[in-house]
């Protein structure tokens, strides 16, 4: 017994972050280091203590939070459509008793209520799949950007996402959705919803899951309920010339949303054209060239289209995302 | 002409850059956090075991670091002070969470065919394993353990960063390897992990 402990670091390698997510830590650390710096007080011991920090830092941290939660609905995450293809070999099968469990996958945390069935599949690189057989699940997901996407089904319901909290409750075949941040699209039966964040699916639901009719949300087929970022619906390569072939305003608000990752420039000369159209399409045009100016750090004509779009709509279905990004750009 | 930057830096460099910090300079706080970010980021790493989480608990690590800067004196490193920041901020964490954890491993099969993928997956399983006991023993045998052990830094260093004597640290150190081998004999993964599949220990 007296053999000494290993050393295991060459065999555990530190997982790296990846460049996007230091960038959005660099940005959160330097926007708070002024009022951190501004908030010294004497020094204090750096012995590792249990209790929480001290309410200046948990201000501090909560405001962090907050702009980071802002960030993240500004940014436009985007939701897609579930077909579920990941296999379930594999698959890890947690069953909770009456406390509930906190499950830890990849980069996501899954909050799993008492008396639960799940199953987990998959992993971060090539898509993740969250079976809720009984119970409730509350997802933390950490936004999934280019990596396959995080999915979860409950009966006959699949939420498709790529980065926010939501709470889905399952008895028998009645199913609910709850989402605290960002946005999902919800598939049933065929039919679509979008659930924006503080919103329920289906509407008549509690939270724990009862009335499972046909999705009554905003429909995605003719009509845009909201803007939601990048959300191609076909396969169609979009160029930037590519919009002289899109004839609907639909096709040309999805072309320029197929164009915002390699070409930001162009997506947003599509959508400012399309503003010009007016109509429902045209309105979450203009709130897309907004945010898109607002992520590539174009920050004086953001605010100049987010102003139109508050003057022209000004109680648009992105009209709260606009003022909200608006207060983070000031 | 400097060359690259280098990977250590003087004690008068690690005054003048908390000066500046101190002054509200914003280009040094990005120097500070681009200099130091990896840094703490492998002592969150090894003492947490993933990187869920990760984002708040950097944050929360270099705006302590800004918030307490005035009061460094340059006694010791710049490094040798964040990683006590960073060794404090994964201590309070780890006592936060203490509701029932599952770490489930995000590599259920292995999916790659090239060489050395299957180890791999089972080693990413084994550190699963090993996260998964480590759950259950006081946080400062935990951060004594994975920042000794694990990450393999000597015994003084990892008692600094915790601010405890040597002797205190080599005790969490063997309570937590003592109950770990316990853990092994139910847990084949671990068990090979501690006996087998691990490098021999280096100098202290």
């Amino acid at each position: 017994m007296k053999r000494p402990p290993p050393i295991l670091h060459r065999k555990f390698e530190v997982e790296p972050l990846g460049e996007a997510r230091w960038t959005r830590v660099e940005r959160a650390v330097l926007d708070g280091a002024a009022n951190a710096a501004n908030a010294a007080g004497p020094p204090r011991s750096l012995a590792p203590r249990a209790d929480a920090p001290p309410p200046r830092w948990r201000l501090a941290a909560a405001m962090l939070v907050l702009a980071g939660a802002v960030a993240t609905i500004a940014g436009g995450l985007a939701w897609r459509v579930v077909v579920p293809s990941v296999g379930h070999e594999g698959t890890t099968r947690v069953e909770t008793a009456a406390n509930g469990s906190r499950v830890e996958f990849g980069e996501s945390t899954i909050d799993v209520g008492p008396t639960s069935a799940v199953r987990f599949a998959g992993d971060d690189a090539r898509g993740v799949v969250v079976t809720l057989d009984r119970g409730r699940v509350e997802c933390d997901v950490a936004p999934r950007r280019e990596r396959p996407p995080f999915v979860v089904e409950a009966g006959g319901v699949d939420v498709r996402v790529i980065g926010t909290h939501f709470v889905v409750a399952r008895t028998g075949d009645a199913v609910s959705v709850d989402v605290q941040r960002g946005e999902v699209e919800v598939t049933s039966g065929g039919a679509r919803a979008l659930v924006p964040a503080g919103s329920r699916w289906p509407p008549s639901s509690t939270a724990d899951g009862v009335d499972a009719p046909a999705p009554s949300g905003p429909p995605l087929s003719n009509e845009p309920a909201r803007e939601t970022g990048s959300h191609p619906t076909d396969s169609r390569a979009a160029s930037p010339a590519g919009h002289a072939t899109a004839t609907s305003p639909r096709e040309q608000y999805e072309a320029a949303s197929r164009l915002e990752a390699a070409q930001p420039a162009a997506a947003i000369a599509l959508y400012r054209e399309l503003a010009h159209q007016g109509g429902a399409w045209g309105a979450n045009a203009l709130f897309a060239a907004g945010r898109l100016e607002a992520d590539r750090g174009d920050h004086d004509d953001a605010r100049r289209l987010l102003r139109d779009y508050l003057a022209r709509y000004p109680g648009g279905p992105n009209a709260n995302d606009a003022r909200q990004l608006l207060d983070r750009l000031r | 002409m400097k060359g690259p930057v280098a990977a250590r830096f003087s004690r008068r460099d690690d005054v003048d850059l908390a000066r500046r910090c101190v002054s509200g300079d914003q280009t040094a706080h990005r120097e500070l956090f681009q200099r130091e970010r990896r840094r703490v980021h492998v002592i969150l790493f090894r003492v947490l075991g993933s990187n869920a989480d990760m984002d708040d608990l950097l944050q929360e690590v270099f705006i302590e670091v800004f918030r307490s800067i005035p009061g460094f004196r340059g006694e010791a490193a710049l490094g040798t002070w964040l990683d006590r920041i960073a060794v404090r901020v994964a201590y309070a964490h780890i006592t936060r969470r203490r509701v029932e954890t599952v770490r489930l491993s995000i590599v259920a099969e292995p999916v790659s065919h090239q060489p050395g993928a299957d180890e791999r997956a089972m080693t990413r399983e084994a550190a699963a394993h090993l996260y998964s006991a480590l759950d259950r023993m006081p946080a400062s045998q935990r951060v004594a353990f994975t920042l000794h052990v694990v990450d393999g830094r000597p015994i003084k260093q990892v008692a600094e960063s915790m601010d405890a004597s040597v002797v205190a640290t080599k005790v969490r150190v063997w309570r937590a390897w003592r109950a770990l081998r316990r853990a092994g004999g139910r847990d084949p993964l671990i068990a090979d992990l501690l006996n087998g599949g691990a490098q021999p220990p280096d100098e202290r």
